[in-house]
């Protein structure tokens, strides 16, 4: 005897894929996805030739798959992430080239304007907006009228005519319709990434399992909207009530939660703004240079003082000119170390607005689909942070093997005060002299998040989390809501 | 055949839709349930086929009270609804071929064939259902009650809406459906149609099944149909006619 949940799913996908909404999903995933991945696949490879500049300038440094950092003492040029064509985010504006000076923020990090990070976050138009904008509303398309317009066709009834219990009704339903989303998208995914081989790109292995998973990932995007829309239409007795519910809560899911986030994490985790920064760092400098002053006074006077003695100076003077400058440099490393906190600060800040905007926004399954998207596709926020930590990291690992050079290679006499300042190191470029001793500073190394940590980051698990309790939920509700429906 | 053993229901909001209803349909006959709109024809239709559960009483499917076991009282029941749309975006056959597997039976492409001629609709199988009139429809939606061939048929106004041609169509397949044997509630308010199709009819009113008579007994159609409706016969005659 035929199973009914098939019957009903054959026919629910028959029914879809031979209607007007399945072309226009189609057509509208196909267009949108496939012109956003070449327009990206066309920036990206613009990045890559800007990449391939910078690292012609600068000795590549690192064996890194990921991150292919070349850096002279404080700049950092990161290899554009082929990832962002898919699912583009903040980190990309971050990644793209960065300072990774610890007392000084980019423009984007202090604008607070669009290109901050809590603004990007929601932005970008790519196969994560086609996923999470797109079909989730093909999904509402889909759903809104699977019981009531049943209903309204008399069909709903004749159905339940024959020996046909409601839950196979409703399980056909599910996968018939979802069978229906998936085809497009799938469809969609499969002529843009034919499309992208065209433009010459190609993804290595991690890539493409990284691509895989997110598009795994929007399987329980879409059923967690289908089944709310067949929850919703389990409730309403016209299609029209139906359609205009769900439209209303898509709106609030997919644009509504992401921007009501970030409003109100800028409303209640304020960051510093470029003015803000300018006055801190000026009070600094200010006090700084008093301190530096005063003792610059005293040490000229001490400098004067020997250059007429013929460069002699009494032991009391030269212990005091020795305590001068090592005062007149602990000035200078204090106030870096203020600057420093300063940014750390100013940085924790713009870290808490982010995570607060983007716990809140994780009500949303959309939201939660963004994220995961974005983290595997590394093209988020965090992994720039993660990234940038590594960086300055490997600065100081730098710094202390330059130092510890210094002291086994002493710099040539009468260079200039103290010596080693004259050492302007450009890190895997000449040292000093072409033909002296060669500073050759450690590789940089950095491992970034594996798949299997971001997904169980805290807030990977959430958003994971979000997606599951979404699915288990509209699906009870919708369950509960169709067992009950009157289906005269 | 059909039972209805003083069916009974109260809703939620505590209106009485049929009111002990009592009535039985044979193999072979066609039992006219009369009333106007509201009256519980319906309601009552929807306990025997299982869509709601009666407060009382019990509703039997050659003889499987519907209630205890729907799906197998199911098996042995059709329907034709009033004004079915089926999915318009599929083609006849494929309608036909969805509710038949849908009603267990394995219905062979030969029968299929035959069903689908015997409601004049042989030629139409492969065109889309949007593009049928409302007779064709209701002719499609009696080939698909009787796919499963079941020993009763219910038919709720099947003849609502269809212009004098599609509904004499129906009243020929109706009377082809009782010589096969099958036992057949026709719910209507349309006197003329039970007068020349039904074997007995029952008047409902406010949920009150009043006691079948046979057809052939009835003398003045008028006065039935002033008792079921609550409005003299003459207001309908020239819709009817």
């Amino acid at each position: 005897m035929p199973n009914p949940t098939i019957e009903i799913a054959k026919k629910e996908f028959l029914e879809n894929v031979l209607s007007m909404r399945f072309l226009i999903a189609l057509g509208l995933s196909l267009l949108i996805l496939t012109t956003s991945v070449l327009v990206l696949a066309a920036n990206h490879r613009d990045d890559q030739g800007s990449f391939a500049t910078n690292q012609a300038s600068m000795e590549q440094m690192s064996e890194n798959d990921f991150v292919k950092v070349s850096l002279q003492i404080s700049r950092v040029i990161a290899k554009p992430n082929l990832l962002s064509i898919f699912t583009g985010g903040p980190g990309d504006e971050f990644r793209k080239s960065t300072d990774a000076m610890p007392f000084r923020m980019s423009s984007a990090e202090t604008s607070g304007g669009s290109s901050s990070p809590t603004n990007k976050r929601f932005d970008p138009l790519d196969l994560g907006f086609v996923a999470a904008v797109v079909m989730t509303f093909m999904a509402v398309v889909f759903s809104y009228d699977a019981v009531s317009g049943e209903r309204e066709r008399g069909t709903l009834k004749l159905m339940l005519a024959n020996p046909v219990p409601k839950d196979a009704v409703l399980f056909g339903k599910y996968l018939g319709g979802m069978a229906s989303i998936l085809l497009p998208f799938a469809l969609s995914v499969v002529v843009a990434l034919a499309a992208l081989s065209l433009t010459g790109v190609r993804l290595n292995g991690d890539e493409w399992g990284r691509l895989g998973l997110i598009l795994l990932l929007f399987v329980p995007l879409a059923s967690a909207f289908y089944l709310l829309g067949l929850l919703v239409s389990s409730l309403s007795r016209k299609s029209s009530t139906s359609l205009l519910a769900l439209t209303l809560v898509w709106l609030v899911l997919v644009f509504g939660a992401g921007n009501v986030a970030a409003v109100v994490a800028k409303e209640t985790v304020a960051t510093a703004t470029e003015g803000d920064m300018q006055q801190a760092f000026a009070e600094v400098n200010e006090r700084a240079n008093a301190k530096s002053s005063s003792i610059g006074d005293e040490l000229l006077a001490l400098y004067e003082l020997r250059q007429a003695q013929n460069g002699t100076l009494s032991a009391e003077d030269e212990a005091r000119l020795k305590a001068l400058e090592a005062a007149q440099s602990e000035v200078w490393k204090s106030a870096d170390a203020e600057r420093s906190a300063i940014v750390a600060n100013a940085r924790r800040k713009l870290d808490n607005q982010l995570a607060r905007a983007e716990t809140i926004a994780s009500v949303s399954p959309a939201e939660a689909f963004r994220g995961l998207s974005t983290a595997l596709a590394r093209s988020d926020y965090w992994t720039y942070k993660d990234m940038s930590a590594a960086v300055e990291e490997y600065r100081k690992e730098v710094e202390k093997a330059r130092a510890e050079w210094l002291a086994d290679n002493p710099p040539p006499k009468g260079v200039g005060p103290g010596g080693a300042v004259a050492y302007t190191i450009t890190i895997g470029g000449p040292a000093f002299s072409t033909n002296g001793p060669r500073f050759d500073p450690p590789l940089f190394r950095y491992e970034a998040q594996s798949v299997e940590e971001q997904l169980s980051s805290p807030s990977g698990a959430r958003n994971l989390a979000v997606l599951v309790a979404y699915n288990v939920l509209a699906f009870l509700g919708a369950y509960a809501a169709f067992l009950r429906y009157d289906v005269r | 055949m059909i039972v209805a053993e003083h069916l009974h229901k109260r809703f939620d909001d505590g209106d009485v839709a049929v009111k002990e209803a009592h009535f039985d349909v044979a193999p072979g006959e066609i039992f006219g349930l009369l009333g106007s709109n509201g009256a519980g024809k319906t309601t009552t239709v929807h306990m025997i086929l299982g869509h709601v559960e009666p407060t009382s009483g019990r509703a039997l499917v050659n003889g499987i009270d519907v209630t205890k076991d729907p799906l197998a009282a199911k098996r042995h029941v059709g329907y034709v609804s009033e004004n079915v749309l089926l999915y318009g975006t599929l083609t006849a056959e494929q309608n036909f071929r969805f509710f038949a597997r849908i009603s267990g039976a394995d219905v062979p492409a030969a029968r299929e064939r035959e069903l689908l001629a015997k409601v004049g609709l042989g030629g139409a199988a492969k065109r889309r259902v949007e593009t049928f009139s409302k007779g064709m429809r209701q002719r499609l939606g009696i080939a698909i009650a009787v796919a499963k061939d079941p020993a009763a048929i219910v038919m709720d106004e099947p003849t609502t809406g269809l212009d004098p041609v599609g509904a004499r169509e129906l009243s020929m397949l109706m009377g082809e459906l009782r010589s096969a044997g099958k036992a057949i509630l026709l719910v209507t308010h349309d006197i003329y149609r039970l007068k020349e199709l039904a074997d007995r009819i029952a008047v409902m009113r406010d949920g009150e099944l009043l006691a079948p008579v046979a057809t052939s007994a009835i003398r003045d159609l008028e006065a039935l149909y002033h008792e079921a409706m609550g409005a003299p016969l003459v207001r309908e005659v020239g819709r009817v006619a």
